[in-house]
């Protein structure tokens, strides 16, 4: 429940200081930096920032470029995490001193430049033979298929279908005109036409009336034939050129490690001259605003004091309606839940942070939901394996977390449900007293009894929801609004409770019908004096205080969403329980039988076990966000960003 | 073979029949969003596939009310015959998680689709975006669930 209690500081010291103190708190990552500087006037270094951006935009197109040419191959996991390398930070400072960063980029430049021409042609030259191929036939040089002296050469081509007709028609428009085919396929006939020169210009514009389209082949003393081989030459050369500038490129790769922490040098110097921007100085003096926790105070008193005496730290009362930062601190085990309350928002400054709330009920569910021993035990250890072999940011770290606990959580709700892998606790083979005993522990059957694992669903949402209203009405109470307390928690608090005692009454039929029934009488007169309390005349007092135990329905709807932790639970297990039928129906199948048995039980489960953590978590998520945090949550705070090191590809050690 | 399986076994149809069509057609729609996605950023396709399964649930559960029914009248391992009414009582067991699986594996693949266009400009908004098909899927659950109810409520 910890919300960080946040200080707004200005911190006033000599100009000479302020790169190391400046450096120094980026270090630290405990102060989120706020601009100070208002006026525009001081801003007189965005040129210097956009030449940066120039500078970084081309360095990336590099690295973009190199890394294209030899992609690193990433697995499923390894897709998620953004790629980073780790360096020491004194190899950091040396390899980007020493580094000519602008000779390699110019390298590439050109590199890039020759690699794309050295496609075009390639394209051009594909284009040229295609063009070519349908005339190979032809046994003249390319230049004949012009013109002579007095009559014109036109190439082109046609489709077979209309051949005969435009042969047909061609001559009915000249009687000087000749045509001959060079190459006939099914789709398209590629023919001459031969006419006077003196005739040639209302022929082109014949056919360009007509279905003939007009190739035009290029001018060479060469054959058909002779061109087309030249050009497969031509290509040949050209692929060979390409492969070796491709070489070329990719020997330049080695240098794209200098190249990413030049990059994230120059943005690191682009952030230092933004930061800048930030604070307000003088010839003299400079000062920096900026939030920080109450506990990290003394750590920027300490790093202040080690650095100049001529400095001086001010606490500053926020102004009204300003926005304050939100951080929130859980402890250990509690930590990951922070996950799901960040995926709805942070709370608000005047509200108290949910996740400890939420971080029994979820894990519960994600349980019960996942309901299979076998299956917890397995998603606890690959969850335990990927936190130790990858490095995740924090999101991950938190997630995999999660699943960890919850893999434990559902490898109990697994032994309590009966169900291993699939299969009940009667399908094991009996070995001493193990069976009974692991039989034993099973308190429920959903398969075969789901209406009681429903009940007990439903009722974990009435605890929920209940608490939920609790929440709320400790949380008025706590920020002083006690009339909206009483008056909409506390009444509906006992309406609920008592429409929930008259069902658990008349269910059981216990003797506390009567006192129940009159409860949620009294629940209910009180909620319609209450609830339309802020209208102005009595009529629609009372109107609007009738129409808000509609909101019963709402409440109903709600407990009646928790019913999927009865449906996903089962559908783990039935699922399973198929996978197992199908798999021992392999077993009438000679010698490959038992190989193709594992393979269904591998395969089976393993995409069983996905579907099932997908849904669990991401139900259970839901529960929390809109059932549970709907009761009692706003959210909607700002994140405490610390001012800390900007890079992209590097992390330093 | 008697009516009343034949009947029973017209239930299994629907559910898995329905059901499943509805998945495919929702991924499809979540997939095609993915593919435009994809083609700017293949990076994100880890995150993307998830999105991509989310429509893909109902499928499963057509595929295991159905087989509740199978479950339910022994079929694989010889029927129980059972009367025309039992039979049809499994037809109508069926309805809902066929059904409400069909048409809210499609809307959830639209869903999912908007998720996935949330996700191409705010990668990092990955849980949002898981949430919003999620709240299309409670029906597909509360389709299951009746099916289940009454399908394990049935006496052969």
């Amino acid at each position: 429940m910890a919300v960080l209690e946040m200080e707004k500081i200005h911190i006033l010291a000599s100009i000479a200081y302020q790169e190391t103190i400046v450096e120094e708190l980026k270090r630290a990552e405990i102060l989120d930096l706020s601009p100070i500087n208002k006026n525009k006037e001081q801003a007189n270094n965005l040129g210097e920032i956009s030449r940066y951006e120039l500078k970084l935009s081309e360095i990336k197109a590099v690295i973009m470029f190199l890394s294209a040419l030899n992609p690193k191959k990433k697995d499923f996991i390894e897709s998620f995490i953004p790629e980073r390398e780790e360096v020491k930070e004194t190899d950091f400072r040396e390899v980007c001193r020493t580094f000519n960063y602008q000779e390699t980029i110019e390298k590439c430049e050109k590199l890039e430049a020759k690699l794309n021409e050295l496609k075009t042609k390639r394209n051009e030259i594909q284009v040229e033979h295609e063009k070519l191929l349908p005339w190979q036939s032809l046994n003249a040089p390319l230049e004949l298929l012009t013109r002579t002296e007095k009559t014109c050469l036109i190439t082109g081509k046609i489709k077979t279908k209309q051949l005969d007709a435009f042969v047909e028609k061609i001559h009915k428009f000249t009687s000087a005109i000749e045509t001959a085919v060079v190459n006939k396929t099914k789709e398209e006939t590629f023919l001459i036409v031969i006419c006077l020169e003196s005739e040639s210009t209302t022929i082109l514009d014949f056919l360009s009336k007509s279905d003939f389209t007009v190739i035009a082949l290029p001018a060479s003393t060469l054959t058909p034939q002779e061109e087309i081989q030249h050009l497969k030459a031509s290509l040949k050369e050209t692929e060979k050129e390409l492969h070796l500038t491709h070489k070329e490129a990719a020997e330049l790769s080695k240098q794209l490690l200098p190249l990413k922490l030049t990059y994230d040098s120059l943005l690191g110097q682009k952030h230092a001259l933004e930061t800048k921007q930030k604070l307000l100085q003088t010839d003299y003096a400079f000062i920096l605003e900026g939030w920080t926790s109450k506990a990290d105070l003394p750590k920027i008193k300490e790093i202040l004091s080690r650095i100049t005496k001529e400095s001086e730290l001010f606490i500053l009362k926020p102004a009204p309606g300003e926005t304050i930062p939100i951080a929130i601190k859980n402890p250990g085990l509690v930590s990951p839940f922070e996950l799901i309350t960040k995926i709805y928002a942070l709370p608000k400054p005047h509200e108290f942070d949910p996740t400890i709330l939420l971080s029994f009920f979820f894990i519960l569910f994600f349980g019960i939901c996942l309901g299979d021993f076998i299956y917890g035990i397995v998603l606890s250890l690959v969850s335990a394996y990927f936190l130790k072999r990858y490095r995740l940011p924090q999101g991950g770290k938190n997630l995999f977390e999660l699943l960890f606990m919850g893999g434990i959580v559902a490898a109990v709700a697994g032994v309590l449900t009966g169900s291993y892998l699939g299969f009940a606790p009667s399908a094991f083979p009996a070995i001493g007293p193990l069976k009974n005993m692991i039989a034993s522990l099973q308190i429920i059957d959903p398969v075969k009894d789901p209406v009681t694992m429903l009940i007990f669903s439903l009722a974990l949402g009435v605890i929920q929801i209940f608490f939920g209203k609790f929440i709320s009405l400790a949380g008025k109470i706590k920020n002083g609004d006690l009339s909206s307390a009483i008056l909409d928690d506390f009444f509906w608090i006992f309406f609920l409770g008592s429409l929930v005692g008259l069902i658990v009454s008349f269910a059981l039929s216990l003797g506390t019908v009567r006192i129940a029934s009159y409860f949620s009488i009294i629940g209910a007169v009180a909620l319609i004096i209450s609830q339309g309390r802020h209208e102005k005349t009595i009529l629609k007092k009372i109107l609007i205080g009738v129409l808000s135990l509609y909101t019963t329905s709402s409440y109903l709807g709600d407990t009646l969403s928790y019913s999927r932790l009865l449906a996903l639970g089962m559908s783990t297990t039935i699922i399973g329980t198929v996978i197992n039928i199908l798999a021992a129906m392999t077993q009438t199948v000679p010698v490959i039988g038992i190989v193709l048995m594992l393979l269904i039980m591998i395969i089976g489960h393993a995409f069983n076990l996905i579907i099932g953590v997908l849904g669990a978590f991401v139900h259970s998520a839901r529960l929390q966000l809109v059932e549970f945090f709907g009761k009692f949550y706003e959210g909607g705070g700002r994140e405490f960003r610390p001012f800390k090191r900007v890079a992209e590809y590097t992390i330093l050690k | 073979m008697e009516l009343g399986i034949a009947l029973a076994l017209a239930g299994v149809a629907v559910a898995v029949l329905f059901a499943g069509i509805g998945s495919a057609w929702g991924i499809a729609i979540a997939g095609e969003a993915a593919g435009g996605v994809l083609t700017e950023d293949p990076e994100k396709f880890g995150r993307l596939l998830v999105m991509m399964a989310l429509p893909g649930t109902q499928g499963f559960y057509g595929f295991l009310g159905g087989f509740y029914i199978m479950m339910k009248i022994n079929f694989l391992g010889g029927a129980i015959p059972i009367s025309p009414t039992t039979g049809l009582a499994f037809l109508f067991a069926a309805l809902p998680v066929g059904l409400v699986g069909f048409m809210s594996a499609i809307y959830q693949g639209k869903a999912s689709a908007a998720g996935i266009y949330l996700i191409a400009k705010k990668p990092e908004e990955l849980g949002k975006a898981i949430i919003i098909p999620a709240m299309v899927e409670t029906y597909a659950v509360l389709g299951l669930l009746a099916s289940i109810l009454m399908i394990s409520g049935i006496k052969v």
